[in-house]
């Protein structure tokens, strides 16, 4: 069976995949014979959701047909941000906008335009390709930072892979983590059903989040109410504890882990073999043999490694070092990090540290579902490593129930191209994010360059499903740089308040009615998400708009003609085995799956061919190796003179079922399920502060202040609060009110202040603020 | 709950009415009217009209209105059915020595109408009867519903002879005092039955919100009336003001009663284990 | 009277709030904007943090009760009961005197704005009579929803309600409404409830 279904009564059944978020859901399209959206259901071959669907995706009939949705290009008229706009064809808005970008390129160079996205959802490589067939740098002024970039990127340096994501194997998880992370909200199919399942069958669950609105936390076996960002506290006293206790997977550790790889201690740094060997290789690593007392290549198979192994090693220079076995340094390492110690920092009571790692170790397969609690923080690098640490001592890697690969993650980037060499020299970052992994530039230094020129002029900035001026951090300093371009092109669904301040506003499709790949965060599988109507007005893709204007800039780049020539060239290039037209024809195709997946024979694809304990990668790029218990950069401990005036640990970005980040306000009926803008904190502050549920109240930060209104929960600790993203769009069909002037933005009070050194991801969810009631008439 | 307003108007209008009409009935058996029962029949159908059309508006669809008559197990549509034959049985009484003249058969129009203004009052009581709402799951309900018609019905009576003849026999006064004094400690029990109904909606009718009608219906229900009749003993000055004081003063307080009634009716709680009620917070 | 006896089995173990059932009703009966036949609310969080602490969503729709408190109170014999015991409202009968609304025990009813007719789940029966779920079922993401014949001891619903027969919870027995929504209670986050019905 095809899969375009023809109806009896003239209409037919469209499979396709949802794009209300990453999941990307299977589902049914009925369209009647007039070529009307009828109804949008799960699809039950989905093996993912099979048949589930979330608010958003069941929504998709009224996103179609909003009337508020974009349908032409607009052209700017008046001021900036003045509304004042004209009516373009697609040929004017196209001529128009490559000569404003040969013009500005002509002048300043390439690397005066970013090109960005806000959630790519399938999009990050096409953002990315253009950006670097500009040939000067690709600033990827995109959220990258905060959502995404660190667990991948550290992953696949650690792993040689991203099995934390759509990698968790919860159907046949013995123990389910969520760390800092909510994906039954966020993308529900591949989690909320099969957890439920596993949990029938006696699976436990932790959940390790500030919030106990998680949706899980209830439920969990374990509860860990950490402090916004002292995740590396409890993930050091998880070590401690499976190692202490003996728990951790003694055979994958030792054959499939580089906890027997040779320091020279000291300098912490890897005996390789040049150093014993002047003819030897430099970027072999060693580990001592029992069988054979040799010293031997990390990658050599049947070795019977030691782990303890110390002793005194001859170089080649005939000085002898010590050396040490990286397991020596990591109990070493997390030694001190018991739970008690690690319960002062985190807020968490030792025992229940102790008893979830135990539970988490002792369980024959377990799967941790890391995401941004953990990510957004200036720590996040830490915790991250801390968490694959965990996860590859206890053998959950690439097991059965445990922490998958996915092919996509690796494959997605051959479709970027290769990053022009200039890139690292014209990279923005500076001392207080580095970004050592973090392959492009500070978001907010790219965004003062637009102000100031400074280290260098950017005076254009394009962009597709972005709106900066909702997921950037200081969005009162991204409005001042937005309003200094020259040149600010938004492709979006709606006329967001970045739009507004744009000079070019491209109507994009629904997913409804455009042709795409699914493929991101579709583990297993890649899916031909087909379009069910045809594009309303003058609606155009994404992929459409950047393949056509790359095509005008650089045909080499970007030879395609048509969008399916380019799907041709995206299904080859990730080596999926098959082409648009079959792929069409039969919905879903399984992809070939990564090599690591039987590790035995093929390791893991990093430097040591082992999952890292001790990170090579990042002892190569200037990082630490070894992951450190490292406080957020912003915090009662780390600033107490901050935390005095701002005594709050602010969690901002929690999720909405109903909500993808700040889309969908305008849908009345998901609007009449969440009306309004609440922070939520603790009841004995708002007893404090003599406020009441439903008040306005100010959220002030050292950067700025918004307003929402209080929401007083048992369910956090005094010392923290939880503060929504994405505020600005009203609904008028129910009368909600719209949030002008960033009055709600939670990003108004995030600020530029820290960032993480590796990945520059400011520390989102530990923003210190104070909540202030109102004054009257305020 | 929130009030219905229509509902208010209706079913004070009903209890006015109608009590009226019984009592003066009871009266006119016992002892003898000052006036005709058909003069008291035209002021209940008026009542009832004025009541009748209130109802409607609590109708959302009141073109649908004769859809009132389709479930005989529904106490609305007993009501409803009772209604066309008490205004009948009414409409006999008032125009009886007008158009024509009944005779004997006076009393046993008198009697049917009386019965069914009972009957329709004792609809009324039940349909409130709800096992949902904890303050409406009791008999008070019926009885309050009597009770309320018979008070206002005993003080009409005293007003009627007051105003048509100047004097009132000792034993009518008594009576609307009994009456009134009963429905009063009735109504006492059911407020302090409220605060114990349990399922986590008992009510503090002394508190807000329900405060104003709390006191609106002491004052009006209770306090006024009484004092308005016992004064009729003591300083007998202007007995055709007090007792039409006390008459009104009542209508109000069964309509203030009503309010407080229909404010303090919660529906159960679907965990009324928890201190706190179910919430849509996200 | 037939020996279909349709009803609905909800995990509230399951259930993470998430409201894809709300808006798949929405959707699948095109329920008017200030209506809801079905939505999620939460109890809690209540108590101490971080471990003494409280909450469980509770999906609420008409409980199809057996003994319905909605039938007797319907002036116009709008509401009424079909043989497989599903209770629906015939729209061209109700005139909105809202005594349904007031009897049902469980919020299950809610008076159209628009329409100015009182409306409520219908269980999705013309799904059920298709052999398919109720949409709320169906699109359930955590598959917390099951309906079917509860007359039928072979069937999905009858199945999983035998199974969990522990766990399971008519809200207010002790109205005799006998609701054929049964709830399966949470294994953690309602100790209280728990504790008060004696689990």
């Amino acid at each position: 069976m095809g899969s375009v279904i023809p109806l009896p009564d003239g209409g037919k059944l469209v499979k396709t995949n949802c794009f209300e978020c990453h999941a990307k859901c299977g589902v049914l399209c009925e369209v009647n014979k007039d070529g009307e959206l009828v109804s949008v259901k799960g699809n039950p071959e989905d093996p993912r959701s099979e048949g589930r669907l979330c608010s958003k995706g069941l929504s998709a009939k009224k996103i179609l047909y909003d009337p508020e949705r974009l349908r032409w290009p607009l052209r700017r008229k008046g001021e900036r941000g003045a509304g004042d706009w004209e009516r373009i064809t697609w040929d004017e808005a196209l001529d128009w906008l490559e000569g404003r970008i040969r013009a500005i390129t002509d002048e300043h160079g390439a690397e005066a335009i970013a090109f960005g996205q806000g959630t790519g959802r399938g999009t990050n490589q096409w953002t990315a390709r253009m950006g670097n067939a500009g040939g000067r740098v690709h600033h990827s002024l995109a959220p990258g930072n905060i959502c995404l970039v660190p667990m991948m990127v550290q992953s696949i340096v650690q792993l040689g892979c991203f099995p934390i994501f759509d990698g968790c194997d919860f159907d046949h998880a013995d123990c389910i983590v969520f760390w800092g992370a909510n994906s039954v909200w966020t993308e529900a199919t591949y989690s909320s059903g099969q957890i439920g399942r596993s949990r029938d069958r006696g699976a436990k669950l932790i959940v390790i989040d500030p919030f106990f609105e998680h949706p899980l936390a209830a439920k969990a076996d374990h509860f860990l109410g950490v402090r916004p960002g002292a995740d590396t506290y409890v993930a050091m006293a998880w070590l401690n504890v499976i190692i202490s206790e003996d728990l951790y997977d003694h055979e994958f550790t030792r054959k499939h882990t580089n906890a027997p790889m040779l320091l020279i201690d000291g300098p912490d740094v890897p005996l390789n073999g040049q150093l014993i060997d002047p003819e030897g290789n430099p970027q072999s690593m060693l580990v001592f043999d029992r069988a054979s007392g040799q010293l031997v290549d990390t990658h050599v198979k049947g070795v019977d490694e030691d782990m303890e192994y110390r002793g005194m090693v001859t170089l080649a220079d005939g000085s002898e070092v010590p050396v040490k076995t990286v397991w020596a340094a990591l109990k070493d390492l997390v030694a001190e990090w018991t739970p008690e110690r690690a319960s002062e920092m985190s807020w968490v009571p030792a025992d229940v540290i102790r008893e979830s790692a135990r539970t988490y170790a002792n369980a024959p397969a377990a799967t941790i579902n890391v995401f941004q609690g953990v990510e957004e923080q200036t720590n996040c690098r830490d915790t991250i490593q801390l968490i694959l640490m965990i996860i590859a001592i206890c053998g959950n890697l690439e097991k059965k129930g445990g922490n998958l690969s996915m092919p996509f993650w690796n494959q997605m980037f051959a479709l970027s191209g290769p990053s022009p060499e200039t890139a690292v020299e014209l990279r923005m970052v500076d001392e207080r994010a580095p970004g050592y992994l973090n392959g492009s530039g500070n978001t907010n230094m790219i965004f003062n360059a637009m102000l100031t020129d400074e280290p260098y002029p950017v005076r254009g900035y394009i962009m597709v499903q972005g709106n900066p001026l909702s997921w950037s951090e200081d969005t009162k300093f991204v409005r001042r740089a937005l309003m200094s371009l020259d040149l600010l092109v938004c492709m979006d669904y709606y006329m967001s308040p970045t739009c507004e301040l744009a000079d070019l506003v491209l109507p994009s499709t629904h997913w409804t009615e455009r042709d795409y790949l699914a493929d991101e965060v579709c583990s297993e599988w890649v899916f031909a998400q087909q379009k069910a109507v045809e594009p309303l007005y003058e609606r155009k893709s994404d992929v459409w708009f950047f393949r056509t204007l790359g095509h005008r800039l650089n045909p080499e780049w970007w030879p395609w003609e048509t969008d399916e020539e380019l799907f041709d060239w995206q299904l080859e290039q990730t080596h999926a085995g098959i082409t648009w037209d079959a792929l069409k024809e039969q919905w879903i195709h399984h992809l070939p799956m990564m090599p690591s997946r039987h590790f035995e024979e093929n390791g893991f694809a990093t430097p040591s061919g082992r999952a890292e304990l001790y990170c090579v990668a990042e002892l190569a790029v200037g990082a630490g190796p070894f992951p450190k218990a490292s406080e957020p950069k912003e915090s009662p401990y780390a600033t107490p003179e901050v935390a005095k005036e701002y005594p709050l640990i602010g969690v901002t970005g929690r999720r909405y079922p109903v909500y993808y980040h700040s889309a969908y306000r305008g849908i009345p009926h998901l609007r009449e399920i969440v009306p309004e803008p609440q922070v939520m904190f603790h009841t004995s502050v708002a007893r404090e502060l003599g406020v009441e549920y439903g008040e306005w109240v100010w959220i002030e930060s050292p950067t700025g202040r918004i307003t929402m209104k209080a929401r007083p929960t048992d369910g956090v600790d005094p010392r923290v609060c939880v503060i929504p993203h994405g505020w600005w769009q009203g609904c008028a069909a129910i009368g909600a009110e719209a949030y002008p002037d960033d009055m709600c933005n939670v990003n108004v009070i995030t600020g530029a202040r820290t960032y993480n050194d590796e990945f520059m991801t400011p520390g989102l969810r530990s923003t210190l603020c104070r909540i202030v009631k109102k004054e009257g008439g305020e | 709950m929130q009030i219905h307003w229509p509902l208010i108007v209706s079913t004070t209008c009903q209890r006015v009415g109608l009590g009226l009409f019984i009592c003066a009935f009871l009266g006119f058996v016992c002892v003898g009217s000052p006036v005709g029962l058909s003069v008291v029949a035209w002021i209940t159908l008026v009542l009832l009209a004025v009541g009748g059309v209130a109802s409607v508006f609590h109708l959302q669809r009141p073109k649908r209105f004769f859809n009132a008559f389709k479930n005989p197990k529904s106490h609305l549509t007993q009501e409803a059915i009772v209604t066309p034959f008490l205004g009948a049985a009414l409409l006999a009484c008032g125009l009886d020595g007008v158009l024509y003249d009944l005779g004997e058969a006076s009393l046993l129009a008198g009697a049917v109408a009386a019965a069914l203004a009972a009957a329709f009052l004792v609809c009324t009581g039940l349909a409130y009867q709800m096992g949902s709402r904890p303050a409406w799951n009791t008999p008070f309900v019926l009885v309050l519903f009597l009770l309320t018609a018979l008070s206002a019905g005993t003080i009409g009576v005293v007003v009627l002879w007051l105003v048509s003849v100047g004097l009132v026999p000792v034993v009518f006064v008594w009576a609307a005092v009994a009456s009134t004094a009963v429905c009063v400690a009735c109504q006492i029990a059911y407020v302090a039955r409220m605060r114990s109904v349990g399922y986590g909606v008992n009510v503090e009718a002394t508190k807000e919100p329900y405060r104003p009608y709390f006191i609106a219906w002491v004052v009006m229900g209770a306090a006024v009336p009484l004092t308005m009749l016992l004064s009729l003993f003591i300083i007998p000055l202007a007995p055709v003001i007090s007792c039409v004081i006390a008459w009104l003063s009542c209508a109000c307080g069964i309509a203030a009663w009503t309010m407080l009634f229909f404010r303090g009716a919660h529906k159960v709680k679907m965990f009324p284990m928890y201190p706190v009620d179910l919430n849509l917070d996200m | 009277m037939s020996d279909k006896r349709y009803g609905m089995v909800i995990d509230l173990d399951k259930c993470t709030g998430c409201q894809a059932c709300a808006v798949a009703c929405k959707m699948e009966n095109d329920v008017d904007l200030g209506v809801f036949w079905e939505r999620v609310y939460r109890m809690g969080p209540i108590g101490e943090f971080p471990d003494k602490l409280e909450m469980f969503y509770f999906p609420n729709q008409c409980m199809h009760c057996e003994n319905p408190s909605c039938i007797d109170v319907c002036p116009t014999k709008a509401t009424y009961q079909t043989d497989e015991g599903v209770v629906l409202v015939d729209a061209s009968l109700c005139f909105g005197c809202q005594y349904c609304i007031w009897a049902c025990p469980y919020e299950a009813r809610t008076l159209n704005p628009h329409t100015k007719i009182v409306e409520k789940c219908i269980l999705c029966v013309h799904r059920l009579e298709k052999g398919e779920q109720p949409l709320c079922a169906y699109t359930c993401t955590t598959g917390c929803r099951v309906a079917g014949d509860l007359g039928d001891p072979e069937s999905q619903v009858s199945q999983v309600l035998a199974q969990n027969e522990d766990r399971a919870y008519r809200v207010h027995p002790e109205f005799g409404n006998k609701p054929s929504v049964v709830y399966l209670l949470p294994r953690k986050g309602a100790e209280t409830l728990c504790k008060s019905i004696g689990r």
